[in-house]
């Protein structure tokens, strides 16, 4: 009893660490991606936030400072849209770099076994 | 938080395995998990065998990168020339590059386990507790809370299992869990914070352990007994409703008691019960969390500006504004106010009254409850932006009224409040507060007719110009804002004291920055007595703020004690004893528990300052000793009484020694001449009135709640003073002309009266017994001045007797030796003859008026002659008085030195 348990377990154990090694590609290009995806957008919401570009956007037609008078509302508006033009370019940017980043996750297992293969046959 | 719902929790025979389980949220919870020595050494050997594999991994990681480095600084010429190389470096075969791409896998590897070990951590699946959701068959609806165990906790359930099987049980029972679990970190400092001694309590669980063993040896085939099934069931249920990732050790500690009678007991003996685990545990939890949240908070203060503008740059500037008033919101970015604890359900109902189209909102409650806190907590949530719409992108800010109206006419102090208020309305992104709002309120300009200040705010409010959140004490809520203008404009939210459990977490939540103000420890029984205690002596504030003082006194107590005796580095609650006498003054003794062994030895403290009176005596401590130990109904007075006798036999004189000897000191004595108290209206004399005259009486005993009150010859007052009497004896509280409550749960009542002083002379002499005397007063005399429902209150009638002549010598005695005392301090002797002593004490004493007269003649015939003769010189120091056998006075001369 006590052995056949003790085999079944150890069975049990080896079938578990084999089968995180099977899952380890699945999970790379499923929940793994999902998850890293996540991050990438979250970390693209703060700069959002910290930019303040919907805020920006959102006021576009409102004058800065309290100034109701044409030539406030005039100033405010070019500013502003010069601001939004600004804030705009620099969450471009990070937009790019989180995609290329995505990308590289993609790639990354392929990219490592040409690689390799390259080594080996070169 | 709510842990008291595991009562509901009903325990059946699991049909469909062996043990027992619960219904819980429409789920079956049940524990099944083999235990077995083999598999806990197999499972231990995986264990160090996956370590050891992370070990080789993180080298082989290591390596690859040192070998790609490698690789960069043999090619750095090439790479010089050509930077873009190192992108195809993996072109060319090369053993460095190789080995670097290989390891390579093993860092995704260790990316794709440790975010897998992330997710394991969650263990409970929350998504499968819906009661919503029909269930097809019984099968699907059970749930193995086995799974949802931290690692930790099953390793100590593992171990409890060895542990059972090295003494011989095959069960594991909850003690030896209980047992195991006491070596780990967490369970080890929840003890020391419940300053438990550690090393006794391991000696009692092992004296049961090794008990259990030898009564246990009956064979079960079953791994972990029903009782600690029960207990882990009950711990995944709690740690189910704290919505935690996995059932922790704390979790199971705090239901290990109540399953097991042996623990129970040891429990009891060590001082804790259920409140003080839960609370304690909550402790812990309540800590992790104001960590959590404090990153979280301090993350997103990040986004909030720093300065007057708010985010979409369309506020004004507010240079009148900043001058009268400090900036909630930016002092709670730059994390200067307290961190606020319980009190979401106060902050959502002011987001409720603002949105419900209310401008201005006025939190009322007693002195100390948190109005301040709750407001910073809502600085805290603007801040986080975790606020509905209309508060989103907005600054809190406090007028401070005080630099408002300093060195300006209210004619000035008006305009000042409406460039405020115009800045405010105009700037758009700001939101009041006013503290103290009550001090708005009676500055004018000109004549009685004209605006007060409070009436330019509640204009402004009626017309939607501002939000403005404002607080006042109850007190000058009613008095002051109620039936104003200002009263009308704003919405009131009535913020109630914590109860003693909520009071004892929001002291909890402040430990961490007190014990790292002052570098030390803080114990729970020290927690737990501030909040007691306060609540029991300090009157005039409410929870949590005077338990907070008060620890905050304690820890200063202790911080100064730690200086003089370096090991001894944690504040306790002994602390809070002292801290508490130091503030009300009364003595120490009294606050802490000893008062039992000073109530045994009543008698003997009594006598050595009254004489005779034996059976007063008695009865007084006999009574008071009763009062302490049948655990008093906690609101009515500690004890009353009412002392019958003629004059001068020791009424007045007992009262003190009972002050002296309980409260510590005879200035806990508040004395009340009745016979002042003749008129009706002498009774505003004694209470105070709605102008703000003060009562003697109850000023008296709200200064000093411990107090002993003596009302003497009580017969002599008005009946509707005594009739005062009756609610205060029996509730123990009096309300004052200002409507306060006193209470008088810690004082001592004691009356005197003369009546029937001839009767009692003329009964002991007749020898009648003392009881038939007392009878016979209830009865008759004492109704003919008082009701006998005031008779029946006091909690004992005491009878007095007439001195006889042995008292009086015994009392002359204690008189000369006062005045030995006197002369000792001048350095002169005093001898008395024995006869000479009784010659005094006959001529002293008058079966009417008892021992009075006695001191009178002690003044004439030895005090007045010693003063003459220190005044003219004849007794130097070291001279002795003489009282000779026929009570002469005479100078011996001490020898020339």
């Amino acid at each position: 009893m006590l052995r056949h348990n003790f085999l079944t377990y150890s069975g049990k154990i080896v079938l578990q660490t084999l089968g995180e090694i099977i899952y380890f590609p699945l999970w790379w290009y499923s929940v793994g991606f999902i998850e890293t995806l996540k991050k990438e957008l979250n970390f693209l919401r703060n700069q959002e936030q910290s930019l303040g570009f919907s805020i920006w956007m959102k006021n576009l037609f409102v004058p800065m400072y309290g100034q109701y008078d044409i030539a406030g509302r005039i100033i405010s508006f070019i500013i502003r849209f010069l601001q939004i033009i600004f804030r705009g370019l620099v969450l471009l940017i990070w937009l790019g770099i989180l995609i290329i980043g995505a990308m590289l996750w993609l790639a990354l297992p392929f990219f490592l076994i040409i690689a390799l293969f390259f080594q080996i046959n070169s | 938080m709510d842990i008291q719902q595991n009562e509901k929790i009903e325990f059946v025979q699991d049909s469909g395995g062996k043990g027992k389980g619960a219904w819980f949220l429409g789920r079956f919870l049940y524990w099944d998990k083999t235990i077995k020595k083999s598999l806990i050494v197999l499972e231990r050997t995986n264990q160090q065998v996956n370590k050891i594999l992370s070990f080789f991994s993180f080298l082989i990681i290591f390596a690859g990168w040192a070998m790609f480095a490698l690789w960069i600084f043999l090619h750095q010429s090439e790479l010089l020339a050509n930077p873009l190389m190192i992108l195809f470096s993996w072109v060319e075969s090369d053993i460095l590059i190789s080995f670097f791409l290989i390891s390579l896998w093993f860092d995704l590897f260790l990316i794709y386990k440790n975010r897998a070990k992330i997710a394991a951590a969650k263990k409970i699946n929350y998504k499968l507790f819906n009661t919503e959701k029909k269930f097809r068959n019984d099968s699907v609806r059970r749930y193995n809370v086995a799974k949802s165990f931290s690692d930790e906790a099953l390793k100590v359930l593992d171990d409890a299992f060895l542990l059972a099987g090295k003494l011989g049980t095959k069960q594991v029972e909850i003690i030896h869990f209980f047992r195991t679990a006491l070596k780990t970190k967490e369970v080890q400092s929840l003890f020391i914070r419940l300053n438990v001694d550690a090393k006794r309590m391991i000696e009692m669980v092992d004296r049961q352990l090794v008990k259990s063993a030898s009564t246990n040896k009956s064979v079960v085939e079953e791994d972990i007994s029903g009782n600690l099934q029960e207990v882990l069931v009950l711990a995944f249920t709690n740690a189910f409703s704290l919505n935690q990732k996995s059932v922790d050790l704390l979790n199971i500690i705090i239901f290990c008691y109540s399953h097991d009678k042996n623990l129970a007991e040891i429990m009891y003996d060590l001082e804790l019960d259920d409140d003080k685990m839960i609370n304690a545990v909550e402790w812990f939890r309540v800590n992790k969390k104001l960590m959590e949240r404090y990153h979280e908070y301090r993350r997103s203060a990040l986004f909030k500006p720093g300065s007057g503008m708010n985010r979409s740059y369309t506020a004004i500037a507010t240079p009148s504004l900043d001058h009268f008033s400090r900036d909630l919101t930016l002092r709670a970015k730059s994390g200067e106010l307290d961190l606020c604890v319980g009190r979401n359900k106060e902050i959502t109902a002011i987001f409720e009254a603002l949105t419900g189209g209310h401008n201005g909102v006025l939190l009322v409650s007693p002195t100390g409850v948190g109005k301040s806190t709750i407001i910073g907590g809502l600085a805290q949530m603007m801040v986080e932006e975790n606020v509905p719409t209309f508060l989103k992108d907005k600054r809190l800010v406090e007028i401070e009224v005080s630099k408002l109206i300093s060195g300006a006419d209210p004619s000035a102090a008006e305009a000042r409040l409406l460039d405020c208020i115009n800045e405010a309305s105009r700037s758009g992104n700001i939101i009041l507060y006013i503290d103290n709002i009550e001090n708005l309120i009676g500055i004018s300009a000109g004549s009685k007719e004209s605006l007060d200040l409070s009436d330019v705010l509640a204009e402004s409010l009626n017309r939607k110009k501002i939000l403005c959140l404002a607080s006042a004490t109850t007190e000058n809520y009613s008095r002051f804002i109620e039936n104003k203008s200002l009263g009308e404009a704003m919405t009131t939210i009535g913020i109630k004291e914590s109860d003693v459990n909520s009071a004892i977490q929001i002291l909890e939540s402040r430990v961490g920055f007190l014990e790292s103000k002052y570098d030390i420890y803080i114990v729970y029984s020290a927690i737990e007595q501030a909040v007691k205690m306060s609540m029991r002596y300090l009157h005039d504030k409410a929870l949590p703020l005077k338990a907070i003082n008060l620890l905050e006194k304690a820890v200063m107590i202790a911080v100064a004690a730690s200086k003089n005796n370096p090991e001894r580095s944690f504040c306790s609650k002994e602390d809070v004893s002292l801290a508490i006498s130091e503030i009300t003054g009364i003595p120490t003794s009294k606050v802490g528990v000893d008062e039992g062994q000073k109530l045994l030895h009543l008698e003997n403290e009594i006598h050595e300052r009254l004489i005779g009176q034996d059976e007063a005596v008695k009865a007084v401590s006999a009574s008071l000793r009763r009062a302490r130990a049948a655990m008093k109904d906690s609101r009515r007075p500690i004890a009353s009484f009412l002392f019958l006798g003629p004059t001068g036999v020791g009424k007045t004189e007992l009262a003190k020694a009972v002050s002296q000897i309980y409260f510590g000191s005879e200035d806990y004595l508040v004395r009340l001449d009745m016979s002042e108290y003749q008129q009706a209206d002498s009774i505003r004399k004694m209470i105070g009135d709605v102008d703000g005259t003060l009562g003697y009486l109850t000023e008296a005993v709200r200064k000093k709640p411990f107090s002993l009150v003596l009302l003497d010859e009580i017969e002599k007052a008005n009946p509707d003073i005594l009739n005062l009497f009756l609610q205060l004896l029996d509730d123990g509280r009096l309300t004052d002309g200002q409507g306060r409550t006193i209470s008088f749960a810690e004082s001592i009542i004691i009356a005197t009266s003369n009546i029937g002083a001839i009767f009692i002379q003329d009964q002991i002499k007749a020898k009648t017994s003392l009881n038939l005397i007392k009878q016979e007063l209830i009865d008759n005399q004492l109704r003919e001045h008082m009701r006998p429902e005031l008779i029946n209150r006091f909690d004992g009638i005491i009878v007095f007797k007439p001195l006889d002549e042995e008292n009086i010598f015994t009392i002359t005695t204690l008189m000369l030796k006062k005045i030995k005392k006197m002369l000792a301090d001048k350095g002169i002797g005093l001898k008395a003859d024995k006869d000479g002593v009784m010659i005094l004490a006959k001529a002293g004493y008058d079966p009417k008026f008892g021992a009075r007269p006695l001191r009178r003649l002690l003044q004439e015939r030895v005090e007045d002659v010693i003063a003459n003769k220190l005044l003219a010189g004849e007794l130097k120091r070291r001279d002795q008085v003489i009282i000779d056998n026929k009570a002469e006075i005479s100078v011996e001369e001490a020898e020339e030195l």
